[in-house]
């Protein structure tokens, strides 16, 4: 008898703490984020593959560049030069965050701070 | 070793000759007679006291200033955040216009903001490098390393530096705000930054261009034919706080 509830007990507990794992290994993959890519332009700063592994990297020199060095010289992408920005050109292929970084960065939990100071611009013109 | 009454005396000469010899207690720059040399350009300004002293009320400078660079208005004198604006001639030089001026001039307003030192205090206090100097005069903020542990503040003899209280966004409304400046968050310091973004671009300062009465004077102080070397020449300038050898780059043109 009081062996036995023990190991009742002892198989609920497990099946308690494993219950996470069984679920997830059940269900299907939770799909990829997509994030909305631009139609009306082709380029990004570099590569697609190499900006989805390494954009804040990116980001981090141009903010180095701009803020600490004084190197506010413009970038060109496609043909067309760019401010070394991130609402100023980021932005401005990029125009919606709610359907591009947002859709990668929700999927992640990851919430970078940036929009805390840099103003995006729907917030301001909707 | 014992210090002996004597070699006490001696060491005391030599400090007081020291004291002498270093920064004169109060600086009259004559403009003619500045020193040329250093780097090749550092970034100044002159306020024009004979211009600037006239438009009483005037705060146009700071108007665009505030406006440019999405700084709160903030009612609260003690939490409010500012990068120019006007303060009384006795406050702002209280060491000589405060102590031997009539009331009148005392009482009598023009422009302050960050003084740009060569040698800067809030600079040597920061623990992260937030604040640094720059090759070409300017005090510069990184708002993204700041910590807001507010050392700057207490090091800054000028008392040009804000911290920001609150959430700045709160006191700015949303059709002012100019999208292409970021603002600031709650917990960071902030002051002038000289408009790096618009003199790294070949452009002034925008308080300078804002000033209708051509009281402020922006150029090179290394080269002896910048408009700011010219609106010197000739002229008397009194720098803030100049006896603590922060060699500020805003001169107060007499
Ligand atoms: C000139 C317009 C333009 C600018 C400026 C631009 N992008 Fe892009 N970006 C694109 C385009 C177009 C693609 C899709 C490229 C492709 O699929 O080959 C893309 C792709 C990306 C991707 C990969 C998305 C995916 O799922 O494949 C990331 C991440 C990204 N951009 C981030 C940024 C960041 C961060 C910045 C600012 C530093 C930036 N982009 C600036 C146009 C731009
Ligand atoms: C293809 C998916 C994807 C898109 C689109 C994307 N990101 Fe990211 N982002 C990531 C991933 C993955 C990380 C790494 C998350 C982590 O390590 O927490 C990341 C991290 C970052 C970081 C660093 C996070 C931190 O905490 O310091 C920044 C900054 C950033 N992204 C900015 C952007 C901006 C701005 C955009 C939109 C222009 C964007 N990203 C679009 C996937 C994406
Ligand atoms: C506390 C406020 C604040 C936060 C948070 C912040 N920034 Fe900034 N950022 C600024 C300010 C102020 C500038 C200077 C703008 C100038 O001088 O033109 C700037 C400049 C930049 C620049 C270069 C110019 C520009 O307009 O984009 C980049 C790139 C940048 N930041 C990236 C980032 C990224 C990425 C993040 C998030 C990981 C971030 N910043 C978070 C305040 C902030």
């Amino acid at each position: 008898m009081r062996k036995s509830s023990i190991v009742l007990i002892s198989a609920a507990l497990a099946a308690l703490l494993a219950s996470p794992f069984i679920v997830s290994l059940l269900s299907p993959p939770s799909p990829p984020p997509r994030p909305e890519l631009p139609r009306d332009v082709k380029e990004c700063v570099r590569p697609a593959a190499q900006m989805r592994a390494e954009h804040m990297v990116l980001l981090h020199q141009w903010r180095d560049d701009v803020v600490r060095r004084g190197d506010r010289r413009e970038v060109m992408i496609g043909g067309v030069s760019y401010a070394k920005s991130l609402t100023g050109s980021c932005m401005k292929c990029h125009r919606h965050k709610e359907k591009f970084c947002d859709r990668c960065h929700g999927a992640l939990s990851s919430a970078p701070k940036c929009w805390d100071c840099h103003v995006y611009r729907k917030e301001v013109r909707p | 070793m014992k210090t002996t009454r004597r070699e006490l005396l001696k060491r005391g000469a030599k400090t007081g000759l020291l004291l002498l010899g270093g920064t004169a207690l109060y600086e009259v720059v004559s403009g003619s007679e500045l020193l040329t040399g250093g780097a090749p350009l550092r970034h100044a300004m002159a306020v024009d006291l004979r211009r600037c002293l006239q438009e009483e009320g005037c705060d146009r400078c700071a108007a665009a200033c505030h406006g440019a660079h999405n700084v709160p208005r903030i009612a609260d004198e003690l939490r409010a955040v500012k990068w120019i604006w006007k303060d009384e001639m006795g406050r702002i030089f209280p060491e000589t216009v405060g102590r031997i001026a009539n009331a009148e001039l005392r009482e009598k307003k023009t422009v302050v903001l960050c003084n740009h030192c060569t040698n800067a205090p809030c600079v040597r206090v920061c623990p992260t490098g937030a604040t640094f100097s720059r090759e070409d005069g300017i005090v510069m903020m990184d708002q993204h390393r700041c910590i807001g542990c507010r050392y700057c503040m207490a090091a800054c003899p000028y008392g040009s530096r804000s911290f920001n209280w609150y959430d700045p966004r709160r006191f700015l409304s949303e059709d002012a705000i100019n999208p292409d400046y970021p603002t600031r968050t709650r917990g960071v310091v902030e002051k002038c930054d000289f408009c790096a973004e618009r003199l790294d671009t070949g452009g002034r300062p925008l308080c300078v261009e804002a000033c209708r009465a051509g009281a402020l004077i922006h150029g090179n102080l290394n080269d002896p034919g910048s408009d700011l070397r010219r609106a010197l020449q000739g002229r008397f300038a009194l720098r803030r706080r100049a006896e603590l050898d922060t060699d500020p780059g805003i001169y107060y043109l007499l």
